[in-house]
């Protein structure tokens, strides 16, 4: 059963700058846009590169290393066959909060 | 049967009209009635006529072939008088009636003629049509006297042109200065000064009494009893909207015609436009708006469009030779208006912009009149300016090209309605695209009525050639912000835009990509001198934490070593910082200096800090390494201090952003161990001199760099190299090499705008580097110590 786990504050998280957490031995990129946060797998199934580094155009975010196009509500990637996981976010009195 | 449109009146606006008709729907069966026996002509034309500089006839719009060819049935000289709009049809002089479906009237406006004594004698008449002017020209003999009453703009293109025909010319004014409806007290003073020196006498504040002479003028009569002897009397008191047709037709009239937002008079069928009517209780006066409406109401019309009427901003200009007016919106400043006011009254120079909360509500120009066009954008754009001075042209230099900075959708030519973006297609069309003014003229009619904007049609020829070169238009900056980049940087500059996400806003999608937001980072870098907000959000990963992001996402680090040169001391502390932070490798790079490689994210800011250098930007699209040789301090064949130089010149430039990375070299003999002709900008010692090169390559292509000059000593260097590289980060396409940059442009014209160029743009040049480098700070002290969180590993818990 999927279970809630804190992540951290939400005002760490910058807006359009993404951030890794570990959860559970899980590397996971958080990224705030507008009033939403989007939480998907930390890394390209390209080659590897950290999705949080990547710049956040709209709802898609552009890996630093080869500029795949990942996007963060369906976690699919722009010409590649594998996409990335997706995680439910919820953010309550401040803090993120990922269901996993 | 084809549907029947009777229009009448052949002027300006009614030929405008049927033109755009026919271009909507050619199947209109029309029939035009104008007063003149004339086909239609250009009347703003005629002052240029009047003072000889066209002949008249030059100012036909559209010969009776144009009319025949389109199957339009043309009553010229023949007035009509009278409308029966129960029945549908209009009476002409002759008496004859002709039925319509649909009616256009555009009977213009007539002139204003005071009512004083003896404005019936022979040699008073107004200033109106192509036969009155024939008149005059025919009555003004040379040293003859001639009286204008009036000093609005008619009235002072009468004047001059008098003037020129060899008159001896006064104007009477009514008010306390000339031009009062569109000019404020000091720029009327300033320029019935200016008339004055060209040999016109102004009188003001006067009024007439009356005209005296025998059947024909032969002297005016002030109210102050004063004489002035006259052979010609003009009158140019103003125009009234020629209104006594539609008054007699028993339509709604006021001080003109009354129409609606669709130009609909109050009868059924009945339309009209241009200066007789009234809309929303104004009148109009200036040819643009009337072209505005003339192209509405032959969409109302050709396509049954319901599309509003709503009048723009338009501006006026005098059309006499060397002394430019160009005036709009308000002259004086209401209450919560403030103005920025720069007069020379020795130079004839009088610039104001009137604003309200930083929006442009009204603008004078004399004298200097360049920035015209980016005045009458923000007057009619209606956009916030910050930046109100260079908005007047102050800090421009003399030579830029205004017309090059004009958005693509800036009105050029404001009489005949062409933007800048119809021009530029018209020259910049794949086949015969037109080369001369003279071609933009008949390809786009800009330029063929007042003429004012001649000087800008010749700007935007020079600025298309001069990016020819390019075989492209003016490429646009990204999908997500479809503006070219010289309208991009206008309008940064103009609108005070300072951020990304602005940019973004008022000149694109909002969103941007992970292409063009890192460009426009660059550009407002560069064009702001560094004056900028920089959003991290819109920054590569390397821009944003300053180093340089690897496969395995760890990040290399590159200490600034200026000219290759190093120390025991900081080999030592590259020695202790690897092995603290268990760095992969320890690399020599090819701009000679050291590269730490595999360090965490987190990492950086201590390491930074136990290093104790600088960056060496290996990361970014900047200044990179200044590569050089042991030159005259070591070598045998030495015959310059090429180290010096180089260590001078990478601490001239470091920590500057460029279009993209530029690699630098400086040798110190033609051996060239430095390999300064294959760098972005090297520099090569020869006897006694220093020769620049720039434009060199050997990465993805190898190409041998152009000598850009030779001087004779270093601190001449400096200044050379300072002035080609700020050319080249304020006009560079981002992304785009100094070898590809100096071929795009040629290396001619690269040189004519940097070594070659005049004193006063060299000056711009090197202040603009000079006040860039000023903002510049070594990003692994500030950027740490500003944004820690940007190295931080994972969030606050």
């Amino acid at each position: 059963m999927a279970t809630l786990h804190r992540a951290g504050l939400l005002s760490s998280l910058h807006e359009g700058v993404g951030q890794v957490v570990e959860i559970d031995g899980k590397e996971i990129a958080l990224f705030r846009t507008g009033d939403r946060v989007f939480a998907i797998g930390a890394r390209c199934p390209h080659a590897g590169g950290f999705l949080a580094d990547g710049m956040v155009c709209g709802d898609v975010v552009v890996c630093p290393l080869h500029v795949r196009r990942v996007h963060l509500k369906t976690g699919e990637v722009e010409d590649w066959e594998v996409g990335v996981k997706t995680y439910s976010v919820v953010v309550r009195e401040g803090e993120i909060l990922l269901e996993l | 049967m084809n549907r029947r449109l009777i229009l009448v009146g052949n002027g300006m606006g009614g030929i405008r009209f049927l033109e755009r008709l026919f271009e909507a729907d050619p199947t209109w069966a029309v029939t035009v009635f104008g007063d003149e026996p004339h086909p239609a002509y250009d009347r703003v034309a005629l002052s240029k006529v009047l003072a000889g500089s066209v002949g008249a006839e030059t100012v036909v719009i559209r010969g009776h072939d144009w009319y025949d060819e389109k199957g339009i049935r043309l009553e010229a000289g023949c007035p009509i008088v009278a409308i029966n709009t129960e029945e549908r049809w209009v009476e002409d002089a002759f008496g004859r009636q002709h039925e319509y479906d649909s009616l256009v009237l555009a009977t213009g406006s007539l002139p204003f003629m005071p009512p004083i004594p003896g404005a019936n004698l022979d040699g008073v008449l107004p200033f109106r049509t192509l036969d009155e002017v024939d008149n005059m020209i025919t009555r003004a003999e040379a040293g003859s006297k001639a009286v204008v009453i009036g000093g609005g703009l008619l009235g002072l293109e009468c004047a001059y042109g008098l003037t020129r025909r060899g008159m001896d010319v006064t104007v009477l004014h009514l008010t306390e200065h000339l031009m009062d409806r569109q000019l404020d007290l000091a720029a009327g003073t300033l320029l019935r000064d200016e008339l004055q020196r060209m040999g016109m006498r102004v009188m003001l504040p006067v009024s007439t009494k009356r005209f005296e002479g025998d059947g024909r003028v032969e002297r005016v009569v002030l109210t102050d009893g004063e004489v002035i002897p006259a052979d010609l009397v003009v009158i140019c008191a103003g125009i009234r909207p020629n209104i006594s047709l539609a008054r007699d037709a028993g339509l709604s009239v006021a001080k003109g015609i009354v129409v609606d937002d669709c130009l609909h008079t109050s009868a059924p069928h009945v339309y009209a436009l241009g200066e007789c009517i009234e809309h929303k209780g104004l009148t109009f006066g200036l040819v643009e708006p009337v072209y505005d409406q003339a192209a509405l109401l032959a969409k109302i019309i050709g396509h049954q469009e319901l599309v509003a009427y709503e009048p723009k901003f338009s501006a006026t200009t005098l059309k006499v030779a060397g002394l430019d007016v160009f005036a709009g919106g308000r002259s004086v400043p209401e209450i919560g208006d403030h103005e920025v006011v720069i007069r020379d009254d020795a130079g004839f120079i009088y610039k104001k912009l009137v604003l309200r909360n930083d929006v442009v509500v009204g603008a004078t120009l004399l004298g200097d009149v360049r920035s015209a066009p980016l005045v009458g954008a923000a007057l009619s754009g209606g956009t916030i300016v910050k930046d109100r001075l260079r908005l007047l042209g102050i800090g421009i230099a003399s030579e830029s090209n205004p017309a090059a900075e004009l958005p693509d959708l800036a009105v050029v030519c404001g009489c005949n309605g062409v933007t800048k973006a119809t021009i530029m297609e018209a020259i910049q069309r794949p086949e015969e695209g037109c080369t001369s003014r003279a071609c933009v003229a008949k390809c786009t009619r800009a330029s063929t009525s007042c003429g004012s904007c001649a000087n800008i049609v010749d700007g935007l020829l020079a600025y298309a050639g001069q990016t020819a070169s390019t075989a492209s238009p003016a490429p646009v900056v990204c999908t997500c912000v479809p503006v070219a980049r010289e309208e991009l940087r206008w309008r940064i500059l103009g609108e005070d835009i300072r951020t990304v996400s602005q940019v973004l806003k008022t000149a694109g999608d909002g969103v941007g990509c992970h292409r063009c937001r890192p460009a426009i980072n660059y550009y407002l870098d560069a064009w702001w001198c560094g004056d900028y907000q920089e959003q991290p959000a819109s920054r590569h990963v390397n821009d944003r934490v300053h180093a340089n992001v690897q496969k395995d996402g760890t990040f290399s680090v590159v200490p600034r070593m200026r000219g290759g040169i190093t120390t025991p001391d900081d080999l030592r502390r590259i020695a202790d910082v690897a092995d603290k932070y268990k760095v992969g490798m320890v690399k020599l790079t090819g701009g000679q200096r050291i590269d730490l490689l595999g360090v965490k994210k987190a990492d950086l800011p201590l390491m930074w800090a136990d290093l104790g250098m600088i960056s060496g930007h290996a990361y970014t699209k900047a200044i990179r390494t200044v590569k050089s040789c042991v030159g005259t301090e070591w070598c045998r064949f030495g015959v310059g201090d090429s180290t010096s130089l180089a260590v001078a010149m990478e601490e001239m430039l470091e920590g500057l952003y460029c279009p993209h990375k530029v690699k630098l070299g400086v040798t110190g003999c033609p051996r060239n161990c430095a390999e300064v002709t294959i760098k972005d900008l090297g520099v090569m010692a020869i006897v006694g001199a220093w020769e620049i090169y720039v434009g060199g390559a050997a990465g993805m292509s190898v190409r041998k760099a152009d000598l850009l000059c030779t001087v004779e000593t270093p601190t001449q260097v400096l200044e050379e190299v300072a002035i080609a590289i700020q050319r080249y980060r304020e006009e560079g396409i981002y992304l785009e090499r100094m070898y590809h940059y100096v071929p795009r442009v040629g290396i001619d014209a690269f040189k004519a705008s940097t070594v070659e160029a005049s004193e006063v743009v060299r000056a711009g040049l090197l202040d603009r580097f000079r006040r860039s480098k000023a903002r510049v700070s070594d990003p692994w002290q500030a950027v740490p110590a500003r944004e820690p969180w940007r190295f931080e590993p994972g969030l606050t818990a």
